[in-house]
């Protein structure tokens, strides 16, 4: 092959405007003469794709280094073709948002993956996706993926923290979230338990939670109550009965009750603060002594509630201790 | 007329925990108390007058008024008393349980049979003929529970059993009917007794003052149910 005179060709063409023409003549060339440095020069003038250009001049500089001319022209073509990837990605990632918006939210989530593994550094698209995705364990690690690429970001952080300490109990993060009043995202959370469940325990608990959920959402007007007031309210009962059982110790004559069961009495009022503060699990005093998770954590609350159940049942021991010493039958 | 069964279902749990359990545990002391009979009679009156409720102790500072205000819950004085308290208790405790969760629940009832003892107690204290004979049973309790029951579910459908004419019928009868008798019965009967100043061997006071202690029900729903009571919604 006469290489001289077909470049002398593929130049006239690509002078003439036949791009295609003198593409195909010079990629003759570069096959039988690779180390045709004007042949690779013209190829990255005529190619077609902006990753061809790049390629012909990549192979243009191998052979001259030094070349300044090749070096600047492939310059500006790197800074084109980071444009051109940003330009798709948001392309991309706004077709997500619009699906997402119209409630499209699969086909918001397979553009999304496709965004996340084409271009692996978009922190919009991690963060958008670990919104859309269900399984919490998947949310987790898109969280953790932007985390990585931005650090700073202190909300996601958070919400990373929240989505950790709830890590294999997701049925008590639903709880957080309807006790917030997100009820949508509670739903998806118990949906998820549901459907993931490793056995039909696991799955009858969550639809009793969907089940209870969707009771706080069918009722219009539905009245909610200060987290204070249920506490308080609830705290009533054990300190109610205590009173009436010293009440009755004493013959109904304060004067007479011993000492002892007054102070004892503190031990039930403790108590029954501490139980009764298992059912505003959201209160303000849980969020400042647990974080913003409150008292949701169920082992936390179990232990607190045993805590307390025990404080309101030690004064009666001391009570019908105290009584049965004032029995006329000695039983035991 | 007889209840037979509430027709409604849970809404919040599947079992009756506490209500069973108390079903179980005053049965199981009922036994033992007929086996003591038998063998130590004397044995017997003598437990009954301790851990049964006497207005004496209970009013006195003796101390052990309450104990056996707490005891006598637990003790009855026969089968009909006993079946018919259990029965009851069995019927509308199922759903105030629901209702209240069965911590709060336990600590109602015992709440209302207290103070079922104490409004008995208290009228039965000059009593010159009642003086020796203890007041036992779960009367007080039950009337609590079943005025929570009208409180929370009034209309709720109980079925019911009578005779007419040696045919049985099994109707479903609102919850209102039935302890609107339950109380009407007992405000006429105590009235009677009131001004006729007769002997009387039933605890009509108790069932009074556990009915009143009823409406401290509102301290024991669980939060969802209390929600709905007030968001005029079944609970």
């Amino acid at each position: 092959m006469d290489t001289s005179s077909s470049l002398s060709d593929a130049i006239a063409a690509a002078r003439a405007g036949k791009r295609r023409e003198a593409e195909d003549l010079l990629h003759l060339i570069v096959k039988h003469a690779p180390n045709n440095l004007v042949a690779w020069f013209w190829l990255s003038e005529v190619a077609e794709t902006l990753d061809e250009q790049i390629a012909a001049l990549e192979s243009a500089l191998f052979i001259a280094p030094h070349n300044q001319k090749a070096m600047a022209r492939l310059e500006s073509l790197y800074a084109q073709q980071e444009m051109t990837a940003q330009d798709r990605q948001q392309e991309l990632i706004k077709t997500a948002e619009a699906a997402k918006r119209v409630g499209h939210t699969k086909e918001a989530h397979d553009i999304l993956l496709r965004v996340v593994e084409e271009f692996e550094n978009s922190q919009t698209a991690w963060l958008m996706l670990s919104e859309l995705i269900d399984d919490p364990q998947d949310q987790i690690a898109a969280l953790e993926h932007v985390l990585k690429l931005n650090p700073k970001n202190t909300r996601l952080r958070s919400r990373l923290t929240l989505l950790k300490r709830f890590e294999g109990d997701w049925l008590s993060l639903g709880d957080l979230y309807r006790d917030e009043g997100h009820m949508a995202r509670a739903r998806k959370m118990y949906l998820t338990v549901a459907e993931h469940a490793k056995n039909g325990l696991e799955r009858a608990e969550a639809d009793r939670r969907m089940a209870v959920l969707y009771r706080f959402t069918e009722i219009p007007n539905f009245k909610r109550f200060d987290p204070t007031f249920t506490w308080i309210r609830l705290s009533f009962g054990p300190i109610a009965l205590y009173s009436l059982f010293i009440l009755l110790f004493g013959g109904f004559n304060p004067a007479q009750i011993p000492t002892l069961l007054y102070a004892a009495g503190g031990s039930v009022v403790i108590g029954s603060v501490l139980v009764a503060g298992t059912a505003a699990p959201r209160h303000i005093v849980w969020k400042i002594l647990f974080g913003r998770v409150g008292l949701n954590m169920p082992i936390m609350r179990r232990i607190i509630g045993i805590i307390g159940v025990l404080m309101v049942l030690a004064p009666y021991i001391l009570l019908i201790e105290l009584a049965m010493a004032q029995l006329p039958l000695k039983l035991f | 007329m007889f209840p037979l069964n509430d027709t409604e279902s849970n809404r919040y749990s599947n079992f009756p925990f506490v209500t069973v359990t108390i079903i179980g545990v005053t049965a199981a002391i009922f036994l033992l108390e007929l086996r003591l009979m038998q063998s130590d009679a004397a044995q017997f009156a003598l437990l009954i007058q301790s851990l049964g409720v006497m207005p004496r102790a209970m009013l006195s500072p003796a101390g052990w008024g309450a104990l056996s205000a707490l005891t006598s819950l637990f003790l009855h004085g026969g089968w009909v008393q006993l079946l018919g308290t259990m029965w009851s208790l069995l019927i509308f405790g199922r759903r105030v349980e629901d209702a209240c969760g069965a911590w709060r629940f336990s600590i109602f009832y015992l709440l209302c049979g207290v103070c079922g003892i104490i409004a008995d107690g208290v009228i039965r204290r000059d009593s010159a003929t009642q003086f020796g004979v203890p007041s036992l049973g779960a009367n007080g309790a039950v009337a609590g529970v079943m005025g929570a029951y009208l409180i929370l579910f009034p209309t709720s459908r109980i079925r019911s059993f009578f005779f007419a004419w040696f045919v049985p019928f099994f109707p479903t009868v609102r919850a209102f009917w039935i302890a609107g008798y339950f109380l009407l019965f007992n405000l006429l009967t105590m009235f009677d007794l009131f001004y006729t100043e007769a002997d009387f061997f039933v605890g009509y006071w108790a069932h009074l003052g556990g009915f009143l202690a009823c409406l401290s029900i509102f301290f024991f729903l669980r939060p969802e149910a209390y929600q709905r009571y007030f968001s005029n919604v079944a609970v």
